[in-house]
């Protein structure tokens, strides 16, 4: 084994959801808005539905084989030489997506807070904290996102009651105006956010308590469905959804609102503690799922050797993909959702489930 | 052997603190002493020259405690109003660098108002230029000014040491008012991009009162006179543009339909000439739009409370008949109020009633019929009120004491 450390399934669950919220909190609000107008707290419940069924597929994969990663069954099913094709694609997704979340990290910082600070420093820094992590294991990382979780979703929680009193309910209205399709459009790319949940393929051989996969997931699932609901609820109820589709980062904007008795203000560093927190998270995740699948493809002893270097061409890959913001948006708004549902997030599991399937193919200890 | 097992590591870590004390250090730091508060921002724009002048209301620093006068010193106001020019907004607010020894700093805004002229020509790079730039905030209010915007921070603050203070005061004591309404650049920014609805904003402006009161003067004085601001009436848009004013009933009407009147003060005239003041406590409204054989018809119902506050009418009015007859009188007067609004609405071709997006949560099908060409159909659109006002109390005595 490569890992010695075992995480139990509620470090598992919420290291799930803030690989998944992290991101989704600041970039989703805007990105479904510009689809579904006001009923984009629809396409959020949609997307929950999508990301339950999602995690029903890929879960009932990983309980076939609870004492393996995902790269190794992946051999294990179909065979060594696609299996092997699959593991390198599994690496390169991992550290792409990572590239692409690191690069979210500094973009944001860099729009909203420091902009004369180069990207370099911003993606660096995170993706050495990482690697600290990573190198450490899946035991502190799960532990220290215990606390992390905690903090954030209290912020979290505390932003929305703060801002409630501005929402009005008429900006909700006329519920699907346009037919129940612009919300079905709105869920699409979020389903791509929904469906990072593979990460737990990655992690799912280190879970004190393997049967109980599909709470995991779906309670991941669940949470950051809560949270995105919310956020939808409070920006389209401030904003209008016309305003919402135009800013970038609506969530920010609406804390900005927050203002009592002219001194209680001024309050956003709190959206930067959340987002350095949760994408610090996801990133580490992310990171610890490259590494792994790395490791478990070539077959090594010990996997740190690997952390450092492919921490290195994640900060390179993160700088080096897109030109600029618009880029960046216009890439997770249009390509990363038929890119990663097509393939490594839903296609991929969906044919090495059928296959074990038919071929009656099942790890050692399944639940 | 311990010492000598962990002496390289501590040697580095001696190394990394040390070096992390020399390297602390941020691209983007700003130290208070560099920085030019910039308290309010006016922008106008100027035909002769065709361009845009953008002047700001500076913090002086060092004054901002109050000076103390007299004291021979040469006497600096507290705040500096800075004026730059150019051909858009961003190059004149650019521009002002070359004058201010300091980084301009605009996070902590408290107004912004906008000049008449470029409020006619168009409010989109106004708009754009206070939501794009990182520092700003959609907190600030948003004004109109009659005329030159700029002539505002030139008047006289009456009780806080800058305009911009006195500004936000002044709004602050509006609510209780309802004359004008209250609007921060993001009440502002909402209606430009809905469908069915324009902005409005609170109308500024610079009016001359003598400082003393002419028999007060001391002799072989010049009767003096000073700038101060007022905040009264409604600039009303349509879709961008600056389409006109709304006086201070039009604009109580407005505040009726949109349901802002939180308090105020009404006086309906009654048949004997006496007079009576009606403090609201409460108000609601609901608006009810009706597609009646392809005419459009939109139904306001008020429902209001108030207090009697001033009476000097001869009936008793502890009486509940009197009572009946003030509340319908008060209800005529706000029905007048509204229907005077929405005359305004038609004659500016603005929808700053809403009325379109009532429409459109009431049948968003067939407003997309009528979508492009709303502000032609607006004219057409039959306006009915509907007027629940209710007196609950009449102050601490019953019949005015005094009556001739």
């Amino acid at each position: 084994m490569l890992e010695e450390g075992k995480i139990s399934t509620r470090q598992a669950t919420f290291l799930m959801v803030n690989t998944i919220l992290a991101t989704a909190i600041l970039f989703l609000p805007a990105i479904s808005t510009r689809q579904a107008l006001q009923d984009a707290w629809i396409s959020t419940l949609i997307t929950t539905g999508n990301g339950i069924l999602i995690s029903l597929l890929v879960v009932t994969l990983m309980r076939r084989f609870p004492r393996q990663t995902l790269v190794q069954y992946s051999e294990d099913i179909a065979g060594k030489v696609i299996g092997k094709i699959i593991g390198v694609g599994y690496i390169w997704f991992f550290l792409h997506i990572n590239a692409i979340i690191v690069r979210e990290f500094g973009d944001f910082l860099i729009a909203v807070f420091m902009p004369r600070t180069p990207l370099l420093v911003f993606n660096a820094m995170i993706v050495i904290l990482a690697i600290m992590v990573v190198r450490s294991g899946l035991e502190p990382l799960g532990r220290l996102n215990e606390w992390i979780f905690i903090l954030n979703s209290l912020i979290l929680i505390f932003i929305f009651a703060l801002t409630l009193r501005e929402v009005s309910p008429a900006n909700f209205q006329p519920v699907l105006e346009g037919g129940i399709v612009p919300a079905l459009r709105g869920a699409y790319t979020p389903t791509a956010w929904f469906g990072e949940i593979i990460t737990l393929g990655m992690i799912f051989p280190f879970l004190t308590q393997p049967h109980r996969g599909y709470r995991i997931a779906i309670g991941a699932h669940l949470i950051v469905g809560a949270f995105l609901l919310m956020g939808a609820f409070i920006t389209i109820g401030i904003f209008g959804p016309e305003l919402v589709s135009r800013l970038k980062f609506p969530i920010m904007a609406a804390v900005r609102l927050i203002s009592f008795g002219e001194f209680f203000e001024r309050i956003e560093s709190l959206v930067m503690v959340i987002w350095v927190g949760g994408v610090f998270v996801k990133i580490s995740v992310f990171h610890y799922a490259t590494v792994m699948a790395a490791a478990h493809s070539f077959n090594l002893r010990d996997y740190r050797p690997l952390v450092i270097p492919l921490g290195i061409l994640n900060v390179i890959l993160s700088i080096h993909l897109f030109e600029g913001v618009t880029d960046l948006v216009e890439f997770l708004s249009i390509t990363f959702p038929v890119y990663a549902l097509s393939t490594f997030e839903l296609g991929i599991p969906a044919l090495l489930l059928l296959a074990a399937l038919f071929q009656g193919k099942r790890g050692e200890n399944n639940v | 052997m311990y010492r000598v097992k962990y002496l390289p590591k501590m040697i580095i870590i001696v190394i990394v603190a040390v070096s992390l004390l020399l390297s602390v250090s941020c691209w983007d730091s700003r130290e208070i002493d560099d920085l030019a508060l910039i308290l309010g921002i006016a922008v106008d724009y100027i035909p002769e020259e065709e361009k845009v002048m953008y002047s700001t209301l500076v913090v002086r620093p060092g004054q901002v405690g109050g000076v103390q006068e007299g004291s021979g010193q040469f006497f600096m106001g507290p705040v500096w109003i800075s004026e730059s020019s150019g051909k858009t907004l961003f190059e004149a607010s650019r521009n002002l660098s070359s004058r201010s020894p300091r980084f301009i700093f605009e996070s902590h805004i408290q107004a912004i108002v906008v000049g008449e002229e470029i409020a006619r020509r168009g409010i989109a790079e106004v708009v754009d230029y206070v939501t794009r730039e990182r520092e700003q905030r959609l907190l600030p209010p948003f004004l109109i000014a009659k005329g030159r915007a700029v002539e505002v921070f030139r008047a006289e603050p009456e009780l806080e040491n800058n305009i911009a203070q006195e500004i936000r005061g002044i709004l602050n004591s509006q609510l209780d008012l309802s004359t004008t309404p209250v609007i921060n650049v993001k009440n502002f920014i909402l209606p430009l991009n809905q469908p069915g609805i324009d902005a409005v904003a609170p109308v500024i402006q610079v009016s001359e009162v003598p400082t003393f009161p002419d028999e007060e003067l001391p002799v072989g004085y010049e009767p003096e006179s000073k700038k101060t601001i007022s905040i009264e009436g409604t600039a009303v848009f349509s879709r961008n543009q600056l389409a006109g004013f709304l006086d201070v009933p039009e604009t109580k009407g407005m505040l009726w339909v949109r349901g802002d009147v939180t308090q105020t003060t009404m006086i309906p005239r009654l048949p004997d000439e006496g007079e009576v003041t009606v403090y609201i406590i409460r108000s609601g409204s609901s608006m009810e739009p009706e597609f009646i054989d392809n005419k459009l018809k939109i139904s306001i119902q008020i429902e209001t409370e108030g207090d009697i506050f001033i009476s000097t009418i001869r009936q008793d009015i502890s009486d509940p008949e009197v009572i009946e007859e003030l509340e319908k009188t008060l209800a005529n007067h706000i029905k007048q109020e509204i229907l005077a609004a929405a005359a305004k609405s038609k004659e500016y071709q603005s929808d700053f009633l809403g009325f379109g997006a009532a429409f459109r949560r009431k049948d968003p099908e067939k407003w997309k019929e009528f979508e492009k060409s709303w502000r032609e159909m607006l004219q057409e659109v039959e306006v009915e009120v509907r007027v629940l006002a209710e007196i609950r109390r009449t102050g601490l005595i019953s019949t005015p004491i005094l009556v001739e």
